[in-house]
Parts: structure tokens; sequence; C-alpha cells
């Protein structure tokens, strides 16, 4: 390929230049954007989640045992 | 701290990380966008686009799916492309100053025939060519942002080159 090739091309590589100040820029707005990012949590993982599964697991078993219990006594 | 730790920081609420991010890939942003637009008016704000689409879109992001660099270059991409449904397609020119600035009274002609195939290349064509051979990406890496398998970056690149060249030959006839 010709030097001229090589030269064209070397003059399209200086237009890659960022303009001064736009990580600023970008910056500033990212401090207005209302949907800022957070770290999404599954709903299983989420505390009420969590607290609820505990006390469903904990009322059934003392359910199991009271039937339990009963049937026992019963027979 | 690599891109990953960034991340989580910006995610656990520490937002300034996310300026490490910008400044590590704001040229492989603006080299997307100018692949598309060249020097239009519009670069500036579709590079701010992309990264802001990011930012909104951080907690989305799946490191096992590919890399930040990908992900981002991904996003800049689709905006350009909307953008481009918008408005439709601008030459990728050069500022005119420094294109009066860069170029002999020898090369200027020869590099406006050259600018001007360019910007007659399909679009597909023209930004595997400007991201490849004048931005120095990775054939890999396009085809990730392209959505396309690496051979057919390969190929665009090669056609984009083949079709330049053919306008040098008179010229390299000349020459020798």
């Amino acid at each position: 390929m010709s030097d001229a090739y090589e030269r064209w091309i070397e003059r399209r590589r200086r237009t890659v230049d960022v303009p001064d100040g736009f990580a600023d820029r970008v910056m500033e707005d990212a401090a207005v954007v209302e949907s800022a990012p957070e770290r999404v949590v599954h709903w299983l993982d989420r505390p009420w989640v969590q607290v609820a599964a505990w006390v469903a697991a904990f009322f059934a078993l003392t359910v199991r045992m009271v039937v339990a219990g009963a049937l026992f006594l019963s027979s | 701290m690599d891109d990953e730790a960034l991340i989580r920081a910006v995610l656990d609420g520490e937002r300034r990380s996310f300026r490490v991010l910008v400044e590590r890939y704001e040229g492989l942003v603006f080299a997307i966008v100018r692949s598309f637009f060249g020097a239009d008016d519009r670069v500036e704000d579709l590079a701010q686009e992309a990264f802001l689409g990011a930012y909104a879109g951080l907690a989305g992001f799946r490191p096992d799916r590919g890399s930040f660099a990908t992900w981002l270059g991904q996003i800049a991409r689709n905006r350009c492309r909307d953008a481009l449904r918008r408005r439709p397609a601008v030459a990728p020119s050069l500022p005119d100053e420094e294109q009066a600035a860069s170029s002999s009274s020898d090369d200027a002609e020869l590099f406006e025939r050259l600018d001007d195939a360019l910007q007659h290349l399909p679009v597909e064509r023209r930004v595997a060519f400007l991201l490849v051979e004048v931005h120095e990406l990775p054939h890999e890496q396009v085809a990730e942002i392209e959505g396309v398998a690496s051979g057919t970056v390969r190929s665009r690149v090669s056609r984009a080159r083949a079709e330049l060249r053919a306008l040098l030959e008179p010229e390299m006839e000349t020459d020798a």
C-alpha cells in the first residue's frame, strides 16, 4: 500500500482526540440522573422475604408438631 | 483498580468511581461514535449519552458475558444506530482546520477522494474499517461490539481496504 494511504490513515487517527473536560461534563450529567445505579438485589434475597420465609417455616413446623402431638394423644 | 472493582464501588454508592471508567474508555467511545459520524456536531452528545446509558444501566452489566469495554461499546454503537435512524448518515469527515493543516497540496486532492470514497461505503463496512484500520481495535473486539463473527469484520475491513486501494492505483502507477 502506498505512502499516501499511510499518510491518510495517520491523518484520520488524529481525529480521535477527546474534547477537554469531557469526563467532567459526563459526571455533571450523571449527578442528576434520576435512576442512579444500585446493586440489583434478587427478590429472594430481600430481608423481609428472608424473615417471612423463616416465620413461615417456623409456623409450619409448629403446626406439624401440634398435629402430630394431637394424633399421638388421641391414639 | 480493575473495571469490575470500579463498577462494584459505583453500585455501592461511590459514584465518583465512574469517572475513572469514563477516563479509561472515552477514547474507545469517541472512536466508535466518530466512525459513524466523523466531525458531526452530534459526536460529543452521543458519546455522553453512551456513558450516561452505561451509568444508568450499570446494575445490568454482567461480567460473565463480556468485558465492560465491549458492553460500553455496544451501548455506544446502539446510540449511533438510533441517531442514524433519526437523522440519516453524515459523512465521517474531518474538521476543516485539521484537514487544511495536515494535508500538503499534493495529498489534498487524493485525501479528498479517499474521504469521499470512505463516506460512500456502506455504514457497516465503514465502521469496521475505521475501528480496525484507523483506531486499531482488535478484530475480535469490533466483532463483539458489532454483534457479528470476527470473520465478518475481517471481510468488511478487507473489502473496504480493497475499494480504497483501487482509488490509489493510478497514483501508485504514476509514482512507479
